[in-house]
């Protein structure tokens, strides 16, 4: 996983290398889950959370429950995220677990 | 099956041996076997041989020095050989037409003639009988020629003048090199035939006795082998279905497969019991064929015989299986669920004595197929990490197009394999057909990565030309049934046991998927929670969710513990 801030817009973007399932959503976790960890003393650096999945053929249920509960950490600090995909497989798996309802999906 | 460092030859000391040992069978010393017979057409080949060699060796001299050729005709005849001179290679080419390229051992022709040369008629021989050998004359020095003419295949050369001794043993070695390269032609020839007879005899098992359809594919690595598949009917309603493979793919292979469908044919019309049969052959094989002596001079290691004998009853509707070292069979319901037929019957026959399988009996009242296959499919199979079935699927995917699957050139041992369609109330089963049957224990979630790209190598060699969003679908929801299958159906314990299947369903072209966990399944209502959890972003059974969106249609058993997963193609 490439992992980029950018201080002006205000965004970190979390690049994810091949498919999200399981095996490589139980790899990432905790490597994420610290990433994700508002900082105790200073305001977070960012406040848009992009997504990268365009490396990615495949999502399965427990990656799309990596991605709910990174959803819910940027939610806790009032961030928005934002999903970048280019897989129409993975775009379909998003639709009807109704993830757009939730993420904004933007076609790279 | 394959060798074990057979080397699949007779020596000429053995052959002698051989005689001797069959005279003293001739004598009443002992009973006729198989070594016998062996012994018998080896003397054949022996008479016949001596019959060729009673015919004078005949060499045609071309040589438009008429002093020469005297010199060269009267030499060679005073050693032994027909001679035929002529002073041209025109006239030469005449002789060899008019007389037939067989009537000669040799051609005996100086290079520098007036119309042709020495190896422009050896060219115009090489077009016609390339078997026939010739030595060329030159004159001292003309290494040039002597390169270009070895380069066009002559035998030998001989530089003027001719010297005696060089040139009775330049003859000598081409006359033999004739001889030799027709004996090829004649034992290649005799081998195409008898591969023709096993891929004939095969067709013969590929027919409709009654109501029973046999399919048979069957593939030998050279021009005759080892396996070898017979199906005949042995009572009114009675069929029987023998599939042999002997170690090696060579003609003695062939030889031992056939013999022992004779014995067990034969023995079986007069009610001999399979077991007994087996046992039988495995003594002859153990006690006789094996025996040290016997293997000193043909064999490094012994020969043995893998075998699976099949008893269909249609009245009784069963089926009784006997294995000794030869894949287990598969038997495939009209539903597509498939089932080993017995388990490992042990080591092949040949290899010790006293037999250890035991005759396994199924029920078949609901019709079905069996499909059962030589250990050649599985070790191919096994180096492509497909299942030996989705092989035989691809295999026969291939062959309605008119094609051959490129894998089959790979393969280093005959390939056979056989599906049985059993009738059914209703004629035959649908056509179902398995490729891909697992089982994984409950403790394997770690290697679920590793399951997964076995689903999608069987899928892509079943179905090359499957399209991206297919695979997609089918493995994401396997993934999502064997995962759930695992976590929750086994609770993974490594005791418990998930059975996956994947299914062509030729009729509607789709693929099924069968998941059968031991659990009890879930008590959710899944149509309300698959709202929910959209709504909500609830984690629980989203696998679920995924299965019933990716599917074409989903049927669940025992509360979701047994899933029919069917996708269109």
């Amino acid at each position: 996983m490439k992992t980029a801030l950018d201080s002006q817009n205000k965004t970190l973007t979390l690049a994810i290398t091949g498919d999200l399932i399981s095996s490589k959503a139980e790899r990432l976790r905790p490597e994420i889950n610290a990433l994700l960890e508002p900082p105790a003393d200073a305001p977070a650096q960012w406040t848009q959370l992009r997504l990268d999945l365009t490396g990615a053929k495949m999502v399965d249920s427990v990656g799309l429950n990596f991605i709910v509960s990174i959803l819910k950490a940027v939610q806790k600090q009032s961030a928005r995220m934002q999903i970048l995909y280019s897989n129409q497989n993975v775009y379909r798996t998003f639709l009807f677990t109704r993830l757009d309802k939730h993420i904004e999906l933007v076609k790279a | 099956m394959k060798p074990c460092g057979l080397s699949g030859k007779f020596s000429q000391r053995r052959i002698h041996a051989q005689v001797r040992a069959d005279r003293a069978d001739e004598e009443g010393l002992r009973p006729v076997h198989l070594t016998a017979w062996r012994g018998h057409c080896l003397k054949m080949s022996n008479l016949l041989d001596s019959a060729s060699l009673a015919r004078p060796r005949h060499v045609l001299v071309v040589e438009d020095d008429l002093v020469s050729q005297a010199f060269l005709r009267m030499s060679l005849q005073k050693h032994g050989y027909a001679v035929t001179p002529v002073g041209s290679a025109e006239a030469a080419q005449e002789k060899l037409e008019d007389h037939g390229f067989h009537q000669f051992d040799c051609v005996l022709t100086d290079y520098w003639m007036a119309e042709q040369t020495g190896l422009e008629l050896i060219d115009w021989i090489n077009g016609k009988d390339a078997n026939l050998s010739s030595v060329i004359l030159t004159a001292e020095g003309e290494k040039n020629i002597v390169t270009a003419a070895l380069r066009r295949g002559v035998s030998d050369f001989l530089e003027k003048p001719v010297n005696l001794q060089k040139l009775f043993a330049a003859i000598a070695r081409a006359v033999e090199h004739t001889k030799q390269q027709r004996e090829m032609v004649r034992s290649n020839s005799a081998v195409k035939d008898l591969g023709r007879a096993q891929l004939w005899m095969a067709r013969a098992a590929q027919n409709t006795t009654g109501q029973l359809v046999v399919d048979v594919c069957l593939y030998p690595k050279l021009a005759a082998g080892g396996d070898f598949l017979g199906h005949f009917q042995t009572a009114p309603e009675e069929h029987c279905c023998l599939l042999t493979d002997v170690s090696g793919h060579d003609l003695q292979a062939a030889y031992i497969s056939a013999y022992f469908h004779g014995i067990f044919r034969g023995m079986l019309q007069r009610a001999t019991p399979v077991t007994d049969i087996f046992n039988y052959f495995n003594d002859f094989l153990v006690h006789e064929w094996n025996q040290p002596d016997q293997l000193k001079s043909t064999r490094s290691v012994g020969t043995s015989l893998a075998a699976t004998a099949l008893l269909m009853d249609s009245r009784r509707q069963t089926v009784s299986v006997l294995i000794c070292g030869a894949p287990v069979p598969v038997y495939v319901l009209p539903n597509g669920r498939a089932q080993a037929l017995g388990t490992d019957g042990g080591p092949p026959l040949g290899w010790f004595p006293g037999l250890e399988a035991r005759t396994i009996t199924t029920s078949t009242d609901r019709g079905g197929t069996i499909y059962l296959w030589t250990d050649g499919l599985s070790d191919l199979a096994e180096a492509h990490g497909v299942h030996p079935l989705c092989l035989a699927f691809a295999i026969q995917c291939s062959k309605k197009k008119c094609a051959q699957l490129p894998w089959l050139d790979e393969a280093d041992d005959d390939l056979l394999f056989a599906a049985i369609h059993l009738p059914s109330n209703g004629g035959h089963a649908g056509g179902l057909q398995p490729f891909l049957l697992e089982n994984y224990r409950g403790d394997q979630l770690g290697e679920i990565d590793a399951m997964f790209e076995t689903w999608r190598r069987n899928l892509k060699c079943a179905f090359p030309e499957i399209t991206e969003a297919s695979e997609h679908d089918i493995l994401l929801a396997s993934r999502e049934a064997i995962l759930n299958a695992l976590k929750h159906g086994c609770r993974q314990q490594a005791s418990q046991t998930v059975q996956f299947q994947m299914v062509y369903h030729p009729a509607c072209h789709r693929v099924r998927v069968y998941v059968d966990d031991p659990g009890n399944g879930h008590d959710f209502d899944f149509y309300s929670h698959d709202e929910n959890s959209g709504r909500e972003l609830m984690d629980e059974h989203r696998g679920l969710i995924f299965i019933m969106h990716l599917v074409h249609s989903l049927k669940f058993e025992r509360n979701g513990a047994s899933l029919t997963l069917d996708f269109q193609l």
